[in-house]
């Protein structure tokens, strides 16, 4: 028991002595843990945020960092959030920062492309692609296809084949649905339409599927013509030719009207050719496999 | 020698807990001068970045002691800046971060100022209205009178913002203002009828002469138009006048009678809100 | 017929395209998303006046001139005073109005015929057309041209701003 005791007493201010010794290194290492401010931590709280998708901070949070200490992943980050924002512009000019010597550089170069693309202007999307500095290693089978998707949306395809062999074989059949409609839209015929509504008022728009209007073209053409015809039978000229007058207004007006009937129809069609396909292609997100660093 | 041992063992004990606190004392320390950064930014109206160093604030707040302020001042930050929308979600994130009932009776507020200040008022009354049935704050009926004030002035309901303010004061002043604007409007249902029984009357009752005095007249005379074709036997004309024009007038004199009511009602409450938002000293939403 | 002329085609599909962009971007707003740093608004709390039409003459061109003294005299003697008639926006007057001063009075009042025979079809209404913000249904000057690199298609389901 007392030799026991005799250890004790030697030990205890020992240990306070070396716990004394390296508690001030201890709190120097909490300290620096906890500026809240500290380029690490700035990087979890960045993270954080682009998980919560306040883009907009997480980028700022980025920045902070990149000041101290490069990261690709954080660049890219930074190009993502951009997109996400609507800054494409500047998101484009970002991601061309990964471009050379870096382990995303073919991640950025497919971000690129496919900012290129949805900002629509497929002219220039295919002189980019064309350009060889822009290619990435890894991923040419997706450049393919948005290449053939831009002559698509462009009416430009020539070759058939060369398109449909673009695509996996799993998207073949859709590609296929979507090129067909493209190449045999279904558009009406605005020589058609005039010819018709010149025979008979309002047979125009029903051919451009407009019956409702086309019904009423005749009617309001037929009862101006009756009215004309009616006053003049009873001696009433002047309101005849009024009438006459205004009944040949509405028969110009409804071959007219069968005209821009046509063209709104041929423009819903189009429309509707180029909102299901941007649905497809949203869906299969441009068929970009996103990194898994981007919170999915 | 035993008492030595003592000594020795409590020191020890000292230190062991001191650097089992240090970190928390030391993430204490930080997150108070975080606070304190994040406050002197909202104070001095940088709500963007406030809203920053809340939210960074709350990330590293493990404990979550600062949850229910943060989130209530992130919304007051989004309400000052107009997105009343994100302000509301961080109100109820600070009603569902706490258990105090002031707070709660402070966030549930704050989401119904919101609801006026985005003009959806019926969300706003429905939430003062809950808050009213509820026992734990049966002390607080006067602030939810004046809100209810304020969401019913908001609606155009003037009437019964009176009403409301009266509660808390029979001569509160914004009971006066109220009663004020309610006594200036006029009435649309007078309005229109003597319009349809006098075309224009409705117009010159709003002070508009000019249309009033256009509108009669073309009533007049195409209603002259329209009895004549059928006294002359001209039943064809007497349709086709009486309908497509006299009818077209007449009920256009009803619906600009009515239009112009409203246009100066909406002035009369104009002005009233340009009082409230320039002049007006109290507490606003 | 004009969609095989090839540059048309292809400005149609901008069109289209921006239109649908625009959409996107409109969403986007609508869900309060910061988009960039923003400083304190002050609340306002006063209701918007529907605007009145007006009788200025701005432009001192004969042409102009004739067509502002035509929508003048038409507002103050008949628009201002037979009620509100017309479902669409723009109304069939500014529709008309705005056919002649983009085109000419000819191309301008056939337009118009067409626009008339439209209003009549009272069976046609939303969501046929898409609804304006004004709550009327949007049917613009700019679909009715003739020149189909103008026209744009609006989905009924959609809001025009």
């Amino acid at each position: 028991m007392y030799n026991n005791s005799r250890v004790k007493f030697h030990i205890y201010p020992w240990l306070s002595l070396i716990l004394l010794v390296i508690l001030p290194s201890l709190h120097y290492s909490q300290q620096s843990f906890n500026d809240i401010l500290s380029a690490e931590n700035r990087l979890k709280f960045g993270n954080y945020l682009f998980c919560q998708k306040d883009y907009l901070r997480a980028a700022d949070e980025y920045r902070e960092y990149l000041k101290i200490s490069n990261n690709d992943t954080l660049r890219f980050k930074i190009g993502y959030s951009l997109f996400k924002l609507g800054r494409f512009h500047e998101s484009m000019d970002n991601y061309k920062s990964l471009f050379y010597n870096s382990a995303l550089t073919d991640e950025a170069k497919l971000q690129f492309i496919k900012i290129k693309f949805l900002l629509n202007d497929f002219a220039d999307f295919r002189s980019i692609i064309d350009q060889k500095n822009y290619s990435t290693n890894n991923y040419p089978g997706i450049e393919t296809k948005l290449y053939q998707l831009s002559l698509l949306f462009d009416d430009l395809v020539t070759d058939s084949l060369l398109f449909i062999n673009s695509f996996d074989q799993d998207e073949k059949n859709v590609m296929l649905k979507f090129y067909m409609q493209r190449k045999y839209p279904g558009y009406k015929n605005e020589t058609t339409a005039g010819i018709l509504s010149a025979i008979i008022p309002g047979l125009g728009k029903i051919y451009a599927d407009e019956t409702g209007d086309g019904i009423t073209s005749f009617i309001l053409t037929y009862a101006l013509s009756f009215l004309s015809y009616n006053n003049f039978k009873n001696d009433h000229n002047t309101r005849g030719w009024i009438f006459a007058g205004l009944a040949a207004y509405f028969y110009a007006g409804n071959i007219y009207g069968s005209l821009s009937a046509v063209q709104n129809y041929n423009a819903a069609l189009n429309f509707r050719f180029d909102s299901d396909l941007r649905l497809y292609l949203s869906q299969k997100n441009y068929f970009i496999h996103e990194p898994d660093f981007l919170c999915k | 020698m035993k008492l030595y041992s003592k000594i020795s063992a409590i020191i020890f004990s000292v230190i062991i807990m001191s650097v089992t606190f240090s970190e928390r004392l030391s993430a204490q320390n930080y997150l108070a001068r975080q606070l304190s950064f994040a406050d002197k930014l909202f104070s001095e109206e940088l709500y963007f970045e406030a809203i920053t160093e809340y939210k960074r604030l709350m990330f590293f707040d493990k404990d979550k002691i600062h949850d229910f302020r943060c989130n209530f001042n992130i919304g007051l930050c989004y309400k000052y800046g107009g997105f009343y929308d994100n302000a509301i979600v961080y109100f109820k994130q600070a009603e569902l971060s706490t258990i105090i009932d002031e707070d709660i009776f402070q966030s549930r507020i704050q989401v119904a100022r919101c609801n006026i200040l985005r003009k959806t008022t019926s969300v706003a009354l429905s939430i003062l209205n809950d808050l009213e049935h509820e026992t734990r704050f049966a002390d607080k009926k006067e602030d939810i009178y004046y809100w209810r004030g304020w969401a019913l002035m908001v609606a155009d309901d003037w009437e019964n913002a009176s009403r409301s303010f009266y509660y808390i004061d029979p001569e509160h002043p914004l009971k006066l203002l109220c009663d004020n604007v309610e006594g200036n409007k006029y009435s649309v249902t007078f309005a229109k009828v003597i319009s349809y029984i006098l075309p224009g009357s409705g117009q010159f009752y709003s002070g508009n002469y000019l249309s009033g005095f256009m509108s009669l007249g073309w009533n007049l005379w195409l209603g002259f138009l329209t009895v004549n074709s059928f006294v002359e036997d001209r039943i064809f004309d007497g349709l086709v006048i009486g309908n497509l024009l006299w009818l077209r007038f007449y009920r256009g004199n009803v619906q600009n009678a009515e239009n112009f009511v409203l246009q100066e009602n909406i002035n009369i409450a104009n002005n009233a809100y340009k009082f409230l938002q320039n002049n007006f000293t109290g507490e606003k939403p | 017929m004009r969609l095989n002329n090839f540059n048309d085609k292809i400005l149609l599909n901008k069109i289209v395209r921006l239109v649908v962009v625009l959409f996107f971007i409109s969403q986007c707003m609508i869900a309060q998303s910061e988009l960039k740093k923003w400083i304190k608004l002050d609340a306002t709390y006063e209701t918007e006046q529907p605007a009145r039409s007006g009788y200025i003459i701005k432009n001192k061109e004969a042409g102009s001139l004739l067509l502002s003294v035509f929508k003048i005299t038409y507002n103050f003697l008949i628009s201002d005073l037979d009620g509100d008639n017309c479902p669409f926006y723009p109304t069939c007057s500014q529709f008309f109005i705005q056919s002649v001063e983009e085109t000419n009075l000819v191309k301008g009042a056939l337009m118009f015929a067409d626009r008339f025979t439209r209003d009549t079809n009272i069976f046609k209404r939303y969501p046929y057309y898409p609804l304006h913000k004004s709550g009327r249904l949007y049917d613009p000057v700019h679909n009715y041209k003739l020149n189909f690199s103008d026209v744009v298609h609006y989905p009924g389901d959609i809001v025009v701003q």
